[in-house]
């Protein structure tokens, strides 16, 4: 062996020392850690935002240490679940739908280790999904998102902008977290048409039929600019697409085109993808960050309990951003009775299921 | 003006291609540097042309040391060269090429070919050279195109010219051309260094030979020595150049060739309207310059050829295209002209070579399994019958000297039930002892009642062996003559002369 | 034995630079390291730290946690077993890589033969009700048969027509990717009560036991694919088949006037490359991913390309190379999970392991070494090398 490899040993040996010493932590130190789904930590949607908020999380309280895995294929859930239960996470929040079973096994594993999940309802269904309603589980909480309440006010907004009388949605995959701003939308469409004796009409989702237009996946960016060439060739001027990333394929057709503008989803938009934010009308936001945040803070706390969260209007777990560059296009009698909305909703004045 | 080397050794790894080489060449005098191939002749010229650097010794010229490092001081010291393979640019004028790396610009950037031109002309009139100086160099034949880098040398003052095997390339009446100019250069006092293994130009055209062997020079000798002694100093072993055979003993028609056309993909005739017969116990030798369409006419009788037209049959039996396998099985050995590419795979060891058409047939298959045993015991065998000098039979094949790998060629197609060899240029780039080797095999097997079809571009192989010569030119059998038919006669109509 | 030193001198050296040049990496990006930079002795200790926690976490990943093993010292082995869940399949595409590339052939289409295998196994899995032991046999039959026809058929255009296979190989993968999509969302293959593309899970009958015990997910796949190993090297070294393989990868011509028919040779080693593949798709459907999902492929036909020719195009050397990305995979999760350095980090250690192998030149250069045995240098002659 040359006197180079002989070095370069000296250091590698000399790394392990080191490294096997374990690293002193706060006694008290919490360390959360997020299980995500394949759509990776930059995906400008939900696990960007469920990112943000244990970010969030760690500067409003120093003793927070945050980690995260993202899934390469959909059968890394269970493998990374476990790989952060072995590295000592106090919390570990799984987000997105796809995850669930993965974190209930987990949860019911490892009594000791708190859970939450994105999206899901955070029950026990049995082996084969099939036990409705499901077992609750002591160590997991459940953090859903009222998003049809933002949606329908979207759906009005739409309906009151729209040049052509056809506004248009579509979504990612046929899942309830999905379809239930498709819904929102369509009846805040609806709700318009009644109260304002129009006939605004909504692609790409059918209240009646409980279905619509969806691109099959999260990642197909060809087709999701498909779907939107071809609503703004059926007319609709305002589009609102429910699959995370891909509202930028959609976004960037309507960017070249000027036929349409686009309603973002999950995030603001106008923050999140500001290459667009000459076509953003306004985002259906819904607070995964805020919620994310929440819940390591009550880990933190010691004030974790396994009662659902609920995002709504209310407590700003879901919301209607602002219109930014756009508000020319909404007229301000629009823009109070939207405002007004949201506050009906709230207040259960105004039903939106 | 002189030229000596002193001492001139170099080295390539573990290998000395020159060793302590001396060497004095004057004016006006043809110096042959006589050798095998492999010997290190063009190691030593590359070096003199500043193509390679020395690891030690000196090179002078008219008695003073100088440094050559690059073609450009070596042409500043009056050396030119002309290499085996031409250093021109096809889509060039002869012009063009000459002035290259010498580019003189008249007035803003404009290329003066003129001056050039001029002295194309000059020097081709007063050599009798005949060269059009605005020609294209790619629609000229390889004789010219050789006398185009002659030119160049001239033009740049070469006192001192290096030819290196300038013949390989020519027909029999371009080389008498080229060794009457080599005569004439030298009368004007021109330096010349005539690189080859070809014992009959030596005697033809130089004034003093050097023989170098293993990268040293082992000695000297006159034109006057005989083939046979410059032949045994180039070995190093006694050699005999004649090959010795009987009168053949005709026997049944083993190949029969009926109006044979091949063409190319794209839709380009190669090979004319051929017919021949071949009968058991003869030699026919197909003589003719490079790329008359030889090549192409031995693959398609072991059905290499796709394209073709016209009906082969061997010993009755007709050879489907495509069907290689079935061709080589139903008794022809096939020696392709291109050994490395075609011959052998290089990366696979001897062993495998040697079984590369039988492997999947008992006894070296036992069903899907080759037997390792049967592999090795073959190989054994047919090292010691057809003298593969090899470290072992299980080293690459690349690891041979040329003539070992013909060897291990032979040894596998003569190994199966022979009844036709199509052999292609069987002894191109060999040492003299493999030629030997080859020459007797050949015979051997004609008179063990097989019949041999050689092709050859080497006129002095073809009267060797043939019992009938069949001259092609662009495609077509021009000729088929019998063996004494006289070397003038031959070298016509490799031209494409008819009688 | 000095002969195998020699061979894996390089491979070891390799990857130790990598080690040595991704520790600095790990070092600088950590803020802690950076922020002493005005004591370099104490910077240099937190340095070394860093990249050691990294590291130790690293291999409390792939091979043994000791956390783990107090409980059970079984459970121990868990990393070891993630090592060899992530390999398995990547044994098998990358054995489809080596055994095309001896052919002479760059099959670029483990992905979708990968896919053509998984969906045919999922289907059989889950669709049909058979015994033990027969339903597992027929679910990787089903998978052999659907990936080797996948694979068959670019070798068949290209001995009939001439087609390039890189070419469709590429093309084919697209084609695979869109195909399960579309299967994904037809009835057959969608789970009952669900509208996402998931297919059902495949029946207990016919997934591959744990080899030790439920709680390690390392399964019979492994030994399938050291199986495949060692049929591989038989077929290419010992049979007439494998013959006849190597000597139209190593040279076309020279098979061609020897009699081999080079157009049969290729069509026979595409549709095993793709029986090697497709059986990647079955270990992972049948072992370790019960349910066929869009996302079935990952990386493992892409990553095959590297892990073949990083074992240099043998079969030794492709299991070598596979559970080595496998360890890499499996124990940069953990070191992300533990340390907060970003997985991708995992990703530039492999793009620097390939690095210095494909340049033998650089390791030799940085070592001053002498006759150490390149190989082939498969990875730096790579086309029609």
């Amino acid at each position: 062996m040359k006197k180079t490899t002989k070095i370069v040993a000296a250091f590698a040996a000399a790394a392990l020392a080191f490294g096997v010493a374990p690293a002193a932590t706060a006694a008290n130190a919490t360390k959360a850690c997020l299980a995500l789904d394949t759509g990776g930590v930059d995906d400008k949607s939900f696990n960007a935002s469920a990112w943000a908020g244990a970010n969030a999380a760690k500067k409003a309280n120093a003793n927070v240490s945050v980690s995260y895995l993202a899934a390469a294929t959909d059968a890394d859930y269970a493998p990374n679940i476990k790989k952060l239960v072995d590295s000592g996470c106090d919390i570990i929040v799984g987000v997105g739908f796809l995850i669930n079973s993965a974190i209930v096994d987990a949860a019911k594993k490892n009594p000791t280790v708190k859970f939450a999940i994105v999206d899901q309802d955070g029950e026990d269904h049995g082996a084969d999904g099939s036990v409705y309603p499901g077992k609750k589980i002591a160590n997991l909480k459940p953090l859903e998102f009222a998003t049809n309440e933002s949606a329908f006010q979207a759906g009005y907004l739409a309906a009151g902008v729209t040049k052509t009388g056809k506004v248009a949605t579509y979504g990612g995959l046929n899942i309830p977290p999905v379809t239930i701003f498709m819904d929102g939308f369509a009846k805040g469409v609806a709700h318009y048409n009644a109260k304002k004796g129009k006939s605004v009409q909504v692609l790409g989702w059918d209240t009646k039929k409980a279905d619509g237009t969806f691109v099959g996946g999260f990642s197909d960016s060809a087709k999701a600019l498909q779907i939107s060439k071809n609503f703004e060739q059926q007319g609709a001027d305002v589009i609102f697409p429910v699959a995370g990333g891909l509202g930028g394929a959609t976004a960037g057709n309507s960017f070249a085109s000027k036929k349409s503008v686009v309603i973002w989803v999950d995030t603001d938009g106008f923050i999140a993808a500001p290459q667009y934010k000459k076509v953003l009308l306004t985002s259906v936001v819904k607070g995964v960050d805020t919620s994310v945040k929440g819940v390591i803070l009550d880990v933190a706390n010691n004030k974790f309990s396994s009662t659902g969260y609920v995002g709504t209007l209310k407590n700003g777990g879901t919301k209607l951003a602002p219109y930014h560059d756009l508000i020319r296009m909404v007229p301000s009698a629009l823009r109070s009775e939207v405002t007004k909305l949201g506050t009906d909703i709230s207040n259960k004045k105004v039903s939106v299921k | 003006m002189s030229l000596e080397l002193r001492g001139i050794t170099k080295r390539f790894g573990a290998l000395t291609a020159n060793d302590s080489i001396d060497l004095k060449v004057e004016s006006g005098e043809i110096h042959a540097i006589l050798g095998e191939n492999g010997a290190g002749k063009s190691t030593l010229m590359n070096i003199v042309y500043g193509l390679l650097s020395p690891d030690e010794g000196t090179i002078s010229v008219d008695g003073k040391v100088i440094d050559i490092e690059s073609p450009l001081d070596a042409l500043a010291a009056g050396i030119g060269m002309v290499h085996q393979h031409f250093m021109l640019i096809p889509v060039f004028t002869v012009a063009e090429n000459i002035v290259l790396g010498h580019e003189k610009v008249k007035g803003p950037g404009f290329l003066d070919l003129e001056t050039a031109r001029q002295e194309i002309k000059r020097v081709s009139a007063e050599f009798n050279f005949d060269v059009d100086p605005d020609a294209l160099v790619e629609d000229l034949p390889v004789g010219i195109q050789q006398r185009v880098e002659i030119i160049r040398a001239l033009i740049y003052d070469a006192k001192v010219l290096i030819l290196d095997e300038p013949t390989a390339v020519l027909t029999p009446q371009e080389t008498d051309e080229l060794l009457r100019n080599m005569k004439k250069l030298r009368d004007q006092g021109t330096a010349i260094v005539f690189i080859t293994h070809k014992l009959r130009e030596v005697k033809i055209a130089a004034d003093k030979i050097t023989i170098i062997r293993r990268g040293a020079v082992v000695g000297t000798a006159s034109p006057s020595a005989s083939q046979e002694e410059l032949a045994s100093l180039m070995v190093g072993r006694p050699v005999s150049l004649d090959v010795k055979k009987a009168a053949p003993k005709l026997g049944q028609v083993m190949l029969k060739v009926e109006n044979l056309n091949i063409h190319d993909h794209t839709g380009r005739t190669l090979v004319k309207n051929i017919s021949f017969e071949l009968r058991a116990g003869e030699v026919l030798a197909v003589a003719g310059v490079q790329g008359n369409g030889q090549s192409e006419l031995a693959e398609a009788i072991v059905g290499l050829q796709e394209h073709i037209d016209g009906r082969i049959t061997l010993d009755g039996e007709e050879i489907k295209v495509g069907r290689v396998r079935d061709a080589l099985h139903a008794g022809i050995a096939f020696v392709p002209e291109s050994r490395e590419e075609d011959g052998l795979i290089s990366s696979f060891s001897i062993e495998e070579n040697l079984i590369l058409d039988l492997h999947d047939l008992p006894p070296f298959a036992k069903g899907p399994v080759i037997s390792q045993n049967a592999v090795a015991e073959n190989a054994s065998k047919r090292v010691v019958e057809f003298d593969i000098r090899a470290q072992s039979p299980k080293d690459a094949a690349s690891s041979l000297s040329g003539g070992n790998k013909q060897k291990v060629v032979l040894a596998r197609e003569l190994s199966r039930p022979v009844k036709l060899v199509v052999a292609s240029q069987p002894t191109r780039g060999l040492d003299v002892g493999s030629i030997e080797f080859v020459h007797e095999r050949m015979i051997a097997e004609r008179d063990s009642g097989r019949g041999v079809l050689l092709f050859s571009t080497e006129l002095d192989e073809v009267i060797a062996l043939a019992d009938r010569i069949a001259v092609m030119y662009r495609g077509e059998f021009i000729a088929v003559v019998p063996a004494d038919t006289s070397r003038e006669e031959l070298g016509l109509l490799m031209a494409g002369v008819k009688r | 034995m000095k002969k195998f030193l020699s061979k894996i001198t390089l491979p070891a050296l390799a990857f130790t630079m990598a080690l040595f040049v991704s520790g600095i990496l790990v070092a600088i990006s950590d803020s802690k390291v950076l922020a002493l930079k005005s004591s370099p002795l104490s910077m240099l200790a937190e340095a070394f730290s860093t990249a050691g926690s990294a590291y130790w976490a690293l291999f409390r990943g792939s091979i043994f946690d000791p956390e783990l093993a107090k409980a059970n010292f079984i459970e121990g082995f868990y990393p070891l077993s993630e090592t060899i869940v992530a390999a398995s399949p990547l044994i098998l595409t990358g054995l489809s890589v080596a055994l095309a590339f001896k052919a002479g052939l760059f099959n670029i289409g483990a992905q979708g033969q990968f896919i053509a295998g998984a969906i045919g196994a999922s289907f059989v899995g889950f669709h049909f009700e058979l015994p033990i032991v027969i339903h597992s046999i027929a679910a990787i039959a089903a998978a052999l048969v659907c990936a080797g026809l996948y694979g068959g058929f670019v070798g068949f255009l290209k001995a009939r027509t001439g087609a390039h296979e890189v070419i469709v190989t590429i093309m084919l993968n697209y084609v695979a990717g869109y195909f399960l999509l579309w299967i994904l969302s037809t009835s057959p293959f969608l789970r009952p009560g669900r509208q996402d593309p998931l297919a059902p899970e495949v029946r207990m009958s016919s997934r591959l036991p744990h080899l030790f015990g439920s709680e390690l997910r390392a399964n019979l796949g492994f030994f399938i694919a050291l199986l495949a190993a060692v049929g591989i090297w038989w077929l290419l070294n010992r049979s007439t088949w494998g013959f006849k393989f190597r000597a139209v990868g190593a040279n076309a011509a020279a098979s061609k006037t020897a009699g081999i028919s080079v157009g049969r040779s290729t069509t026979t080693v595409m549709f095993i490359a793709g029986a090697l593949a497709g059986l990647g798709g079955a270990v992972q459907i049948l072992g370790s991913e019960p349910a066929l999902t869009a996302g079935v492929g990952g990386t493992f036909g892409f990553d095959a390309i590297t892990v073949a020719l990083l074992g240099r195009g043998t079969p030794l050397g492709t299991v070598f190379a596979a559970l080595l990305f496998g360890a890499l995979r499996a124990g940069g999760l953990t070191m992300q999970a533990s340390t907060e350095t970003p997985l991708d980090l995992i990703l530039v250690i492999q793009a620097l392991v390939v690095l210095f192998i494909a340049a033998p030149a650089l390791i030799k250069a940085i070592f001053r070494l002498k006759n150490v045995d390149e190989g082939e240098a498969l990875a730096s002659k790579g086309w029609n090398g």
